[in-house]
């Protein structure tokens, strides 16, 4: 049972079913706002309804802007090993802007790249396999 | 309302102090405050005090009471608010508006602060909750604070060109303005190389572009027209004070935010712009009649964008305008010449009061070399975790 021993570090915030990696979210039911992560109300003042449900985010988009995280975070982003990553924030789908790393070298991450979801081994222990999500570059295919 | 002045500021200078106390960094503050409103402690009617979430306030954010508890218990009204790095706005608009009232003739407001070292972290004991951005941000991605205000950074090359070397600049304004400032904690000035060659923390921001974590405490003494008579020294009124908080939509990378609403025509930073917008418009006054303004530089990028986000400056001309050396003291529009977060370090309840001792200072003419000449109306703005945005306008 080797799949059953991979895990997302946040099982709420992030789905791994097949057949693709999906953010875990909310929309609006009565404005259609998407939200990540996941809300218990709409926060859009225009919005009177704000009835909100569970929506899987498959997040295809553009990468509004980037940075390197140089410095090694505190020790609740448990990656292992350490080196600096790429953190971008995606503008992904109904105007939703998602930060997540970057798995691309640092001279090819363009503002404005077609990026698609992604996961990436946090850390392997044993049979014991963490996973968060990540944005990779987008080919167009279909997933 | 009636109308409100400042009868003093004081302020306790910014450093590392592991050996003196946050209740004794907010006495020295208050001491120098009173000492200016020539006003006791028993004469105090009120004290408002940012609340930290770092030291002091006996463990529930009671910082105004702590502090009477400490040095004067005669029966004054304590009020304890939070807004995080924009409490200290807060907590003037809160002392403001009691002296406004009409109920009250002198109240203090207050923020003192000892920082743990390095980045700010994560609330120890905070809820491992899967719908807390600042849970996500640290565990799904490790984003400190500094990755949030470099992508701004590298956003605005994208968008305006702005260069390594002008981000640099900025910073090289800001600690030419600390030189000047004996409350600053970094009073050594530096250049544009020695600002780039600082190493790099989140692409494109060095460690020179981004401010540190210091300790500090600052207060503010409001009063009636008849306590400002009293104290004497020119009359500092209260033009405005206004605190908001974020609108659906804004753009910004918002700390600890991973996941965004932005939608067209909403202004970024929608906190502040708020504030600084209803400022104005109660004070009756527009970009052109600013003499100067201190503004929450948590980086350089800060330094060039805010003035434009609040209209002082077309977007896209920040960088020019600090180039063309407008940005500081005797150009068109003075930023920061206290020197700014990027010469103080953030002492976050204490900062935006500060802001407001240096505000008083510049119109009191009592800003020493880094005085800008003539200033009658003078302005802070502010920003804080949650969306909390504030602006005060000083008049003399
Ligand atoms: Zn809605």
């Amino acid at each position: 049972m080797e799949e059953a021993a991979i895990t997302a570090v946040i099982p709420q915030a992030l789905s791994l079913d097949p057949p693709a990696p999906a953010l875990l979210g909310t929309r609006c039911a009565d404005c259609g706002t998407l939200y990540y992560p996941q809300v218990v109300s709409c926060r859009n003042p225009d919005c009177e309804g704000k009835d909100v449900a569970p929506a899987r985010i498959m997040a295809r988009g553009q990468l509004y802007s980037f940075t390197v995280q140089r410095y090694r975070p505190p020790p609740l982003f448990a990656i292992e090993p350490w080196q600096p990553y790429v953190l971008g924030l995606v503008d992904v789908e109904n105007g939703l802007r998602v930060m997540g790393i970057v798995e691309a070298p640092l001279e090819e991450v363009r503002i404005g790249m077609p990026l698609r979801l992604s996961t990436l081994t946090l850390n392997a222990e044993g049979a014991q396999t963490v996973m968060t999500h990540s944005f990779v570059p987008d080919d167009g295919a279909d997933t | 309302m009636r109308p409100v002045y400042v009868l003093g500021v004081g302020a306790h200078p910014w450093g590392k102090w592991p050996g003196t106390t946050q209740v004794e960094l907010a006495i020295h503050a208050m001491k120098a405050a009173l000492g200016e409103a020539s006003l006791q402690w028993r004469d105090l009617q009120g004290l408002v005090a940012a609340s930290s979430r770092f030291e002091g306030g006996m463990g529930w954010g009671l910082h105004a009471n702590e502090l009477v508890q400490t040095v004067s218990e005669h029966g004054l009204a304590c009020i304890n608010v939070g807004g995080a790095c924009a409490a200290g706005a807060v907590a003037f608009h809160t002392a403001h508006m009691l002296v406004a009232s009409g109920q009250y003739d002198t109240v203090a407001a207050m923020g003192a602060e000892r920082m743990p070292k390095g980045f700010i972290p994560r609330p120890p004991g905070s809820a491992d909750d899967p719908a807390d951005h600042d849970f996500l941000r640290w565990k799904t991605m490790g984003a400190t604070n500094p990755a949030y205000w470099a992508m701004e950074a590298q956003r605005r090359m994208h968008d305006h060109g702005t260069t390594a070397e002008t981000f640099a600049a900025a910073s090289v304004t800001m600690r030419r303005h600390g030189a000047m400032n004996p409350n600053a904690r970094f009073r050594t000035p530096s250049t544009v190389d020695e600002v780039l060659a600082s190493p790099m923390v989140s692409d494109p921001l060095h460690l020179l572009e981004i401010c540190a974590v210091s300790d500090g405490a600052a207060a503010v003494i409001l009063g009636s027209e008849d306590q400002a008579r009293r104290a004497g020294g020119p009359m500092i009124q209260v033009a405005a004070s206004a605190i908001a908080t974020g609108r659906f939509g804004d753009p910004a990378a918002r700390i600890p935010t991973v996941g965004s609403t932005p939608r067209p025509g909403v202004p970024h930073t929608s906190e502040v712009v708020t504030a600084v917008h209803r400022a104005w418009d109660l004070a009756g006054i527009g970009a052109e009649d600013v003499d100067l303004v201190e503004i929450a530089d948590n980086t350089a990028w800060h330094i060039l964008a805010w003035p434009e986000l609040f209209g002082f400056f077309a977007p896209g001309e920040g960088d020019r305008m600090l180039t063309a050396g407008e940005m500081t003291i005797g150009g068109r529009l003075p930023v920061n010449p206290s020197g700014g977060f990027l010469s103080f370090g953030e002492a976050t309840t204490a900062q935006a009061l500060m802001q407001v001792c240096e505000l008083a200072w510049q119109l009191k003419g009592q800003a020493g070399e880094r005085q800008v000449e003539g200033a009658r109306i003078a302005m802070s703005a502010v920003l804080g975790l949650g969306a909390n945005g504030g602006s005060i306008v000083l008049k003399r």
